[in-house]
């Protein structure tokens, strides 16, 4: 197990590099640097921006900002962040925080919810409940992410159920995580709903039904073989999640890594932003793995492949 | 239980108690003012009389990148620092004119080159420690340090050379400028300044230090209030000072909030519902005009239009020499460009009023030149400009040999040797700007020029006009200094910043020297009134070459719960938050 970890680890390694090295071209391509908005303040020399950009690396050549940043990498700093003059590790730090709190809430309510409501559709196809969980899944599917956060948003003000924006308690929580989940929990509602009623269309849940095996018992058994493409989907949310957080996160003054990428591409925060890009990439490279260990932990099968 | 469930459990429960401990960070908000020490003496009590107490909501689109005075050159930072520190000698944003401070006295020894100064006995920084000279010593010197790249360093020097300080007792210093500067007693109303305690030992340049991860207990300042807390990407919340020196009428030490809380929210509408919800108190500047039109009606709320801004909407022809490297538009498009009919005519094409009542609905005023009407000291009124005028600009056109092709219903308008007049108008993506383009569009096109818009990220944009200077012509915006020393870079044809043709060697036309010349003498000579002769000249050549057009000034909108009270809203930087000090809750909600 930890040699199959390390390869994948070890596997991701070039991704890795690559994408940071995509990221420094693709800056160099959009015109403009992060001091560029000062050249348009009356109160800032050009001497004084010389200066800043002497100072902060920017007059190097990309090759030359490229390799100093891989030295910062190979001795455990990620950078530092022009705009806040300070380490960018910390900065990611903090806000990490932020995002992951949310994609766990994410997953919990996919989880909890979600996955269930699958269950429940499949075990009565053809019913007015599986209808109606069908339908909603497919409106959750289909409502922009930010327009489901305006909406959360205008409810909040309504109901004063929930605080408006920020980030204080958990019931800040509440909308945030709900707007990110649901496209990602509406698909799985659908996902686990057409494994379960394949599973439960195969021979051996036939014959525990003929052995007159109680039906929530039945139901766990096709759930466990159902489950694999489910854990496999999961770890391939971790992605949309992140997408889905930079505009959540924004609405709802959520402070995270998906608007820390966003403001630091904008703000040309250099270091600042391919960190934040190969994080995220760490994170859905994990996620994966994570999706690979629970499927061996889950299914006999893949752990003897 | 079998692995996958017991991992499943305690996958659920270790995420719902991560989630639930990682939320909540409350603030402590008791505030309790031990005031104890004297009032410094000579402070003149403010014309103020409020209730002491409550917290002030206020939404800032992002956080600052720094607490450092010398260090902040966005707008979120100066707010800050604005509200924490105190400069040499104050200008009043409301009134627009230079006052002592935290200074007792200054007097020019001679004529504009040394000044006296004679700090106020008994002020205090916001640790209790009391200001001196020393420390006015040390801020000059950390911000001439050479190793230092700090936002005064440059402004504060004179040709080169730098200002010198000479301590004459704890209280009492000389300040010597290398020649007579007309504009010196402005400049050391920029100069913050820094509690000399809080930084020695130095090691590095000044930048380097009160950033964002610096405690707060290493922080004071001789601001109304002192940092209290940073939550990255949440909140900065600024304490009330009490050893602040100012007092209101009844003598009592100001500022009258506790606290001012300052909550990191970029998105507008979540901006208008927690103002409305009343989780904010009082949000500016970001405010969209239909949104300051919705919440008139609120009943909670109340509104101001204080009027124009210094923030200025204007457009300009690219007018860089052709052959300069990159250059973007054609050889005869440039010559349209520097053709002063041409250009005079374009701004008699642009329908300010258009933009005013239907993107501004009202809340926007027509500009005449750099200096908007709000500038109290620096504004012309009798300037003879090229404002809407759309017979004047085609009987322009006219004069300068264009003519018209009858081309069916599009008429198009063509050059003298017969090429169709089209061009690129580059503005950055934003909302308003691109509508303003739509419009600059439609009316030109009533014409027959053909304008194509093109909007770019903010750096992207500015890359292009600094850098590249590959572009037909801009629309931008830009809040301009209010003092006309400060905006050398943008009028004399060798500034960084002259847009249109930037960074001249020699003047590339008569009228641009004689702007050179008139900025030059504008600096020299101390009678003000000569000083603002010079300056209205250098308004009226603008006016007249129109080398950029003018075309509205936003205005200053203000939504704030009816509770906040003690409000004066300026109409320069920081607007509403000129005089926090006098600012309080009216009553205990």
């Amino acid at each position: 197990m930890v040699r199959f970890i390390g390869r994948r680890l070890l596997v991701s390694l070039p991704v890795l590099f690559l994408l940071s090295l995509l990221v420094f071209l693709l800056f160099k391509l959009i015109p403009g640097d992060y001091l560029s908005e000062m050249e348009l303040n009356p109160s800032v020399s050009k001497q004084q921006i010389d200066d800043l950009r002497q100072e902060l690396g920017l007059d190097r050549s990309l090759p030359e900002q490229y390799l100093l940043w891989m030295g910062n990498l190979a001795t455990g700093k990620l950078g530092y962040s022009f705009s806040q003059r300070r380490p960018a590790a910390d900065l990611i730090w903090e806000r990490l925080r932020g995002t992951a709190q949310l994609a766990l809430g994410a997953f919990l309510l996919i989880g909890l919810v979600a996955i269930p409501l699958g269950v429940i559709a499949a075990l009565r196809v053809g019913s007015w409940i599986d209808k109606t969980i069908l339908w909603g899944s497919l409106i959750g599917l289909s409502l922009p992410t930010v327009l489901a956060a305006v909406a959360f948003l205008y409810l909040a003000y309504w109901t004063r159920w929930v605080p408006i924006g920020g980030s204080d308690s958990f019931l800040h929580m509440v909308f945030p995580t709900l707007t990110l989940a649901l496209p990602a929990a509406s698909f799985f509602v659908r996902t686990t709903r057409l494994e379960l009623i394949d599973a439960l269309n195969q021979p051996y849940i036939t014959a525990a039904a003929a052995k007159g095996l109680p039906q929530y018992r039945i139901a766990w058994h096709a759930f466990r073989n159902a489950a694999n493409p489910l854990i496999s989907l999961g770890g391939l949310t971790v992605g949309g999640l992140l997408s889905g957080a930079v505009i959540v996160e924004k609405v709802f003054s959520w402070p995270g890594l998906g608007s820390l990428t966003v403001d630091s591409i904008l703000n040309r925060d250099l270091f600042v932003a391919i960190d934040c890009v190969l994080i995220s990439a760490l994170m859905v490279i994990l996620a994966n793995l994570a999706a690979d260990l629970l499927m061996a932990i889950n299914d006999p099968r893949v752990r003897q492949q | 239980m079998p692995v996958s469930r017991r991992f499943l459990f305690l996958f659920l429960f270790l995420s719902l108690l991560f989630l639930m401990a990682s939320c909540g960070s409350d603030i402590d908000s008791s505030s309790v003012r031990n005031d104890t020490n004297p009032v410094p003496s000579d402070v003149r009590p403010e014309s103020v009389s409020g209730r002491f107490g409550g917290v002030l909501r206020y939404p800032l689109p992002g956080e600052p990148e720094t607490f450092n005075p010398l260090a902040a050159r966005e707008s979120r930072s100066r707010l800050i620092s604005h509200l924490t520190n105190a400069t040499l000698l104050e200008f009043d944003p409301v009134t627009q004119t230079i006052q002592a401070g935290v200074v007792k006295s200054y007097n020019w020894l001679d004529q504009d080159q040394t000044l006296h100064i004679a700090l106020r006995e008994g002020v205090k920084f916001s640790d209790g420690v009391d200001l001196t000279t020393e420390d006015v010593l040390f801020t000059f010197e950390q911000i001439f340090n050479p190793a230092s790249n700090n936002v005064l360093k440059d402004t504060l020097q004179i040709d080169g050379s730098r200002i010198e300080v000479t301590p004459l007792g704890p209280l009492e210093a000389e300040i010597r400028f290398p020649k007579a500067y007309s504009p010196g007693l402005y400049l050391l109303t920029t100069v913050p300044l820094l509690p000399r305690h809080c930084f020695e030992p130095l090691d590095g340049p000044i930048e380097e230090y009160w950033t964002l991860d610096t405690p707060a207990d290493r922080f004071a300042g001789l601001g109304p209030f002192q940092l209290a807390s940073h939550e990255p990407g949440r909140r900065t919340t600024l304490r009330f000072n009490p050893h602040y020196w100012r007092t209101d009428s009844e003598g009592s030490r100001l500022p009258y909030l506790d606290e001012i809380v300052f909550e990191y929210i970029e998105d507008r509408n979540t901006q208008i519902l927690r103002l409305e919800s009343g989780d904010l108190d009082l949000i500016e500047q970001v405010i969209r005009p239909e949104d300051l039109r919705l919440l008139e009606a609120s009943p909670t709320i109340d509104t101001v239009d204080a009027g124009p801004s210094a923030n200025l909407i204007f457009f300009w022809f690219n007018q860089n020499p052709v052959d300069s490297a990159d250059s973007g538009s054609t050889a005869h498009q440039r010559e349209w460009f520097s053709n002063l009919k041409f250009r005079r005519a374009i701004s008699c094409l642009i329908s300010r009023e258009t933009i005013i009542r239907n993107i501004f609905l009202g809340l926007a005023s027509e500009a005449s030149g750099i200096i908007p009407a709000s500038n109290l000291n620096w504004f012309t009124r009798e300037l003879e400009t090229f404002r809407y005028d759309p017979e004047r600009g085609r009987a322009l056109l006219r004069e300068a040999g264009f003519t018209w092709e009858e081309g069916g219903q599009n008429r198009v308008l063509l050059d003298g040797i017969g090429r169709p007049v089209e061009f690129e108008l580059l503005t950055r993506a934003d909302e308003v700007l691109g509508n303003i383009a739509a419009v600059i569009q439609q009316d030109l096109a009533e014409v027959g020029i053909r304008v194509s818009i093109r909007q770019e990220e903010l750096r992207a944009a500015i890359g292009r006009i600094m850098g590249t200077r590959d572009y037909d012509s801009a629309l931008m915006n830009l809040e301009f200094p209010t003092e006309p020393a400060d905006m050398r870079s943008v009028l004399m044809s060798s500034g960084s910043m002259h847009i249109w043709n930037p960074s001249q060697e020699r003047p590339a036309s008569q009228w641009e020297g004689r702007v050179d010349d008139l900025m030059r003498r504008q600096v020299e000579v101390s009678d003000h009134k000569e000083r603002f002769e010079l300056f209205r000249e250098v308004q009226s050549i603008l006016a007249d070459q129109v080398p950029f057009t003018p075309l509205v000034n936003r205005n200053v909108l203000v939504a704030k719960r009816k509770q906040i009270a003690g409000l004066e809203v300026a109409l320069v930087f920081p607007y509403s938050l000129s005089r926090a000090w006098q600012i309080y809750h009216a009553d205990d909600q």
